[in-house]
This record gives structure tokens, sequence and C-alpha cells, in this order.
């Protein structure tokens, strides 16, 4: 039983390390591209099979962004990227729990010894993954802001003049807002990351210890905790997505 | 940094799920979530559209029905007007009809009687012209000799007056 933080390498394509999460996010994204890419072309008036499972996602989604955003301009652009989020994260979490994990892969160096190198790890239990989100969302937090309402008028979210009103204490708030924004990426990473990392860990101590039924539910507790874990990821984009449009009061 | 680094993070793979993510929105948002809300809406124009035009439809059923028994109701009127123009008529053309005949009738035994009338007078003056010249001869006859026949002729047709 090899448990590591980091993602295995399980070959180099020139210097770039190609690990089993990069794998797996590389296999789900094309999955998700040609899936819907082949629902679409095959567009029915009438929906049948497939195409009522994505319509329904869709449907589900954008009624939700709407809910939250109530304006439907602004839930049709915050759309594709809480989508995205959403049906990536989903699957790659889910892609983590295919029989296999951590069981077959190659044989290989890892950290110094020898092991089998699974070729099954879910992206997010990749930090590598976790952090180029987690920045994306909140650079895009942050240029959301700007377009909305300004450069100047977002910055003074953060950078408020101490002889104003409540004096001090206002550019001290707006400080820790600055600081909020990086606390964002950090928990975002690592929430998704911790979670899922959780998971695989979880399972594949449960599996070495009893092999048979008792690993069962906690398969399926893992089932839900990805589907929780890519709800909570795209939700937040959605709220601080809002906020960040939304003017300071001062 | 070293922390990140014994986390496992490494910045080319940073970089390349970060593109990867980024590849995958561009192309789902252009080739999947465009045709599908586009889809979605034109759906949904299309069922609105339906629900009204079968409301519009529906609405302009009931008008029919509404007119439909108005016409009824006027033609049925109209109907029974006509009959009772007609029995009228008929009526008045009854009675019409009933007095011309009589009329005629009426006309008719006049005349058949004035016929009569006359045709009783003409036989009896018939009647009188064979008696005058009969009582000439039987009284020729009695007296034995012929009389002047125009004087007795005369007195004859006199006596036949007075006797009338």
């Amino acid at each position: 039983m090899e448990i590591s933080i980091a993602a295995e390498k399980l070959f180099s394509f020139g210097t770039f390390p190609v690990t089993n999460a990069f794998l797996i996010g590389a296999i789900v994204s094309g999955a998700l591209m040609i899936g819907t890419r082949r629902i679409v072309e095959r567009w029915q008036e009438v929906p049948r099979g497939a195409q009522n499972v994505l319509e329904t996602i869709v449907e589900a989604l954008l009624d939700l962004i709407q809910s939250v955003t109530l304006d439907r301009r602004q839930a049709l652009q915050f759309f594709p990227l809480i989508a995205t989020i959403f049906l990536f994260v989903l699957f790659s979490n889910w892609a983590g729990l295919l029989p296999g994990l951590g069981t077959v892969g190659i044989y290989g160096e890892h950290n110094g010894h020898h092991t089998i190198i699974p070729f099954l790890r879910s992206t997010s239990a990749d930090l590598n993954f976790t952090l180029a989100l987690s920045l994306i969302v909140v650079l895009t937090i942050q240029f959301t802001g700007i377009a909305a309402m300004g450069i100047m008028k977002y910055g003074q979210k953060f950078f408020v003049s101490p002889f104003h009103k409540p004096y001090g204490i206002g550019t001290a708030v707006g400080l820790l807002e600055l600081v909020s924004e990086v606390g964002k990426t950090i928990s975002f990473t690592f929430r998704l990351f911790g979670n899922v990392f959780a998971g695989e860990v979880l399972l594949t101590v449960m599996l070495h210890l009893v092999p048979y039924l008792l690993p069962l539910p906690f398969l399926f507790l893992e089932i839900f905790v990805g589907f929780i874990q890519a709800v909570v990821f795209s939700m937040l984009t959605l709220v601080f997505l809002k906020m960040a449009t939304i003017p300071p009061e001062h | 940094m070293e922390v990140l680094a014994k986390l496992g993070v490494d910045w080319k793979l940073l970089i390349a799920q970060a593109i990867n993510f980024v590849v995958l929105l561009f192309v789902l948002k252009r080739y999947a979530y465009g045709p599908i809300l586009r889809a979605l809406e034109a759906r949904t124009k299309k069922i609105e559209q339906g629900l009204k035009d079968a409301a519009a439809s529906e609405e302009i059923l009931a008008s029919t029905v509404e007119e439909e028994k108005r016409i009824m109701a006027a033609a049925r009127e109209e109907a029974r007007d006509i009959l009772v123009r007609a029995e009228t008529s008929a009526k008045e053309r009854d009675g019409k009809m009933l007095l011309e005949t009589k009329a005629k009738i009426d006309k008719m035994i006049t005349d058949a009687d004035a016929h009569l009338a006359e045709e009783k007078a003409r036989l009896v003056r018939e009647a009188k012209a064979e008696l005058s010249g009969l009582i000439v001869t039987a009284t020729g006859r009695v007296l034995g000799r012929a009389v002047d026949v125009p004087v007795d002729a005369k007195l004859v047709a006199e006596a036949l007056e007075k006797a009338n």
C-alpha cells in the first residue's frame, strides 16, 4: 500500500511529466467534449435518451444560476464557467472511483522504491489541478468585478481611504477583503483536494483491510462526496462572481 | 514554495491543467452550451406560441359556436314567420276563391232562371199562336163556314190576351 500526496508520474513526454491525475483529467475532458458534441450533432426537437440527461443538467444548472443572479443575462454570462466546473469536477471525481483504483498500473519507481503506479487517480486528488482551477476562478472573479463596475470602483472594495466615515475601520476591512481573496484561492484548492484525496485514501485503506463488502458503503459515500464537491465548487464560484458584480456601499 | 513542491505542485503540470480546463471551457461553450441553450430557448418559444395558438383557436371556436347559435335562432324565427305568412295568405286566397265561386254559382243560377223564364215565355207564345189557329179553325167548323180569317184571328188574340 503506497499513499502519496503528489500524483504519481507515469511517464515523461519530453521534459513534461505525465502523471496519472493529468492523464485522467485529459481523458475526462476529451470524453466530455466528444460526448456533448455527439449529442448536439444528433439534436432532436423531441429529446430522447442522452439528450434528455444533458438537457436536464443544463436547465437545472441554468435555473440554479438564475436563482442566484436574479438576472437572465448575467446567468447566461456565468453559465459556461459554472457548468464546466461542475461537469469536469463531477466526472473527474467519479473517474477516480472506477474499479482498479490504486491497483492497476505500471510497475515503476516512485520516491525511491519500486511500487505499482496506478493509472487511475482522480484529477481532483492532485493539487496541480485544484490550484490551477482555483487560480482561474479567483482571477475570473476579479475580472468580472472590474468588467462590471470599472477598475476604480472595484478597487474601492479593497482600498478604502482612512479619512472617511468609519475612518480606520473601513481601511482595515478593505485589507481583510484583499486577504480573503487569497484565502479563497487556498480554501478552494484544499477543500476539493482534501475531500477527494481523503476519499481515495479511505477507499484504498478499506480495500486493504477488508477486500469484500466493507468498502461498498464507502464507495457510495464517495460517489455522493464527488457530487457534493462539484456542486460546492461551482456554487461558491457562482456566489463569489455575483458578489464581485455588486458595487461596494461607501 | 518548497511546501508546494512537497505537496506535488509542479508548475508545468499546473499550467497544463489550467490550459486543459480553459480549452474544455471554450470548446464546451462554443460547441455544446451555445447550441443547447439556443435550442432550449427556441423550444420554449415554440411551446409558448403553441399554447397561445391553442388559446386563440379555442376562443375562435367558442365565438363560432355562439355565431352559429345566433344564426340558427334567426333562421328559425324567419322560417316561422314565412310559415305564418304563407298560412294567412293561403287562407285569404281560399276566402277569395270561395267568394268568387259563390258569385259564379249565383250568376249561373240567375242565368238559368232567366233562360227558363224566357223559354217558358217562348213556349207560351208559341202555344198561344197555335191555339189561336186551332180556335179559328174550330170556330169555323162549328159555325160551318169560314169567317173572315184576319178579323177572327184578331178577335181570338184579344180574347186570349184577356184570358191571360
